[in-house]
């Protein structure tokens, strides 16, 4: 399976000449296995991935994207991903329910005539269908996908667990532990994965103070990467104002602590941040 | 007066190694007139970075004051303003002036910007005060002793340019707008430009940009939406934004003296940028404007 990182950056996209060299752009991943895709969120990181995959005539299979949440840095690059304004594109959107919103519904209010020049949903060319998260684990395409809801904040935020043929992935973003104690739902999706991308807005100095935000540090993704026994761990929803030198850092740290056999990387966006698993 | 640049990018966000120079925050522009309240026009993703700075004043005390003018409600224009740190103070007061261009009431189309749904705070839990004044196109706001005249622009939804005017000086703003002669927005979706302009229309909008001319007659600056190239216009004319072309023949008509170039278009790099700016330059040549193009962090004083 091949990771490749569109979106790295949490809450705010950050743009400027210090955040180039693992990225500027909120929340999107692209996993592929041969022909076979799944998109995990829709940050602003879509929207380049959105006129790569028209290029690459991406429009005629059907594309799957699963989003965690409907914040605004998980949404924001939909009314601008390229698919959806194609006629034969067919997008399949799995997502929890924001605030008691459906996703639809949340993804139509925020095209709405005040926000958006397209109005709403239906104005998109392509055609739309909405799923909502649940507990059970689905098939899409030949992958097995489990969806878990964590912590975050005030809401919940949906992890994904995503076996392919030739690995696992875990995703999970944007996640607080109450306490910082990892929940058994995200050890679980983790477990023995071959790579885990975790939320790591903050360090251990600066979780203390933002208990209550909803997010993670890096010691609690080292913890649930080791309690979960999986292999590398790919840091991820970077800070706004996190410049590349201190991810590298933050990588570094991550790396002393880590225990023996987990990688650890920085997750960076374009081909340089490609994972083979 | 002087004219800080915090976000100059249209639609959407462009982080990455092709935008540096012009930045890839989207519209935020910091007006401050001495021993006033500093005036923000719109809040787009560049007003994270605003806050930040503004924090070291008196807004960082809970003791400031913002007047904030929405040319309209579209997510490129109010993305930053729950990520604005001033309105996490309390004490602080944000004045926020705009229209709500299918009706709803301001103060509640302005919450949806931080509903539950897609933002961890709702709006009415933000400790600063929130003061919502609706404008109306043509009716004069005074800003303690700053004159901002809303103007009615060509866009979508609807949007609103201002001028700001303090003693000799002036600014204007003008995003986002379509030029005034091939399709009049109204509250439907705009799927293309109308097959004929209904002579009704036609009326309209030539008034739009009289008034628009008039209101921004002998400005010392005019920022303003240039969006497009001439061929990526005839591609979407509908789409509500101009070109440098455009502008500038509206500049020109008002006699205003320095056209600077803003809302550029996400694709454009810092080098299309350089053409763009160099070509505006070249056929301003017999104008008498000034042409310039918003970089973001940016500051322009207006003498």
């Amino acid at each position: 399976m091949k990771i490749r990182f569109w979106g790295v950056r949490g809450s705010f996209v950050a743009a400027g000449a210090e955040f180039v060299r693992y990225g500027g752009n909120t929340a999107c991943v692209e996993l592929t296995e041969g022909e076979k895709r799944i998109i995990l969120d829709l940050g602003s990181g879509a929207i380049p991935l959105g006129k790569v995959l028209l290029a690459q005539g991406a429009e005629k299979k059907k594309l799957t994207i699963l989003l965690s949440h409907t914040h605004i840095d998980h949404i924001q690059g939909f009314p601008f991903f390229a698919p959806v304004f194609h006629p034969k594109a067919q997008i399949d959107i799995y997502g929890p329910r924001g605030a008691g919103k459906k996703v639809d519904h949340v993804l139509d209010e925020s095209l709405n005539p005040d926000y958006s020049p397209l109005f709403s949903l239906k104005n998109l060319s392509a055609k739309l269908e909405f799923h909502s998260l649940g507990e059970e684990p689905f098939q899409i395409h030949d992958f097995e996908v489990t969806a878990a809801s964590l912590p975050h904040g005030r809401i919940e935020s949906y992890g994904f667990r995503v076996e392919g043929k030739s690995g696992t992935v875990a995703y999970m973003t944007d996640v607080g532990y109450p306490g910082g104690v990892p929940v058994q739902a995200a050890i679980d999706l983790a477990k023995e994965a071959d790579l885990l991308i975790h939320d790591t807005t903050f360090g251990p100095e600066d979780w203390r103070g933002h208990e209550k935000w909803g997010h993670a540090s890096w010691e609690h993704a080292l913890a649930v990467a080791e309690r979960a026994g999986s292999k590398k761990l790919a840091l991820f929803h970077h800070a706004p104002d996190r410049t590349d030198d201190e991810v590298d850092k933050f990588v570094a740290l991550a790396r002393n602590a880590a225990p023996k056999g987990l990688a650890v990387i920085g997750a960076m966006e374009g081909e340089a941040g490609v994972v083979e698993i | 007066m002087r004219i800080t640049f915090w976000g100059v990018r249209g639609s959407y966000p462009t982080p990455g190694t092709t935008t540096v120079r012009y930045g890839g925050h989207t519209s935020c522009v910091q007006v401050d007139v001495d021993g006033r309240a500093p005036i923000i026009l719109d809040a787009g993703t560049g007003m994270r970075a605003l806050g930040r700075h503004l924090q070291k004043g008196p807004l960082g005390q809970g003791n400031g004051t913002v007047n904030l003018l929405l040319t309209h409600l579209h997510w490129d224009h109010i993305q930053g303003l729950p990520f604005f740190d001033p309105v996490f103070v309390r004490g602080n007061r944000l004045n926020i002036f705009a229209r709500s261009g299918r009706g709803t009431r301001l103060s509640e189309a302005i919450a949806g910007v931080a509903g539950d749904a897609v933002f961890p705070i709702v709006f009415k839990e933000l400790p600063a005060n929130f003061k919502f004044l609706p404008v109306t196109p043509k009716e004069d706001l005074d800003l303690g002793g700053v004159r901002v005249l809303p103007i009615a622009l060509n866009h979508p939804g609807t949007s609103t340019g201002f001028r700001i005017e303090h003693g000799k000086r002036s600014v204007a703003y003008i995003t986002d707008t379509s030029p005034f002669d091939r399709i009049r927005y109204k509250h439907n979706f705009a799927k293309g430009l109308p097959k004929r302009l209904a002579t009704g229309d036609k009326r309209i909008l030539e008034k739009m940009r009289r008034d628009l001319v008039g209101a921004i007659r002998g400005c010392d600056v005019v920022i303003f939406d240039t969006t497009f190239t001439d061929d990526e216009y005839e591609k979407f004319p509908h789409w509500g934004h101009s070109t440098p072309w455009q502008a500038l023949e509206i500049v020109r008509d008002a006699n205003a003296k320095k056209l600077v170039l803003f809302h550029h278009a996400p694709n454009r790099t810092d080098e299309d940028m350089d053409r763009m700016l160099a070509d505006t330059i070249e056929r301003a040549a017999d104008t008498g404007v000034a042409i310039d193009a918003a970089r973001q962090g940016q500051t322009l004083e207006v003498v």
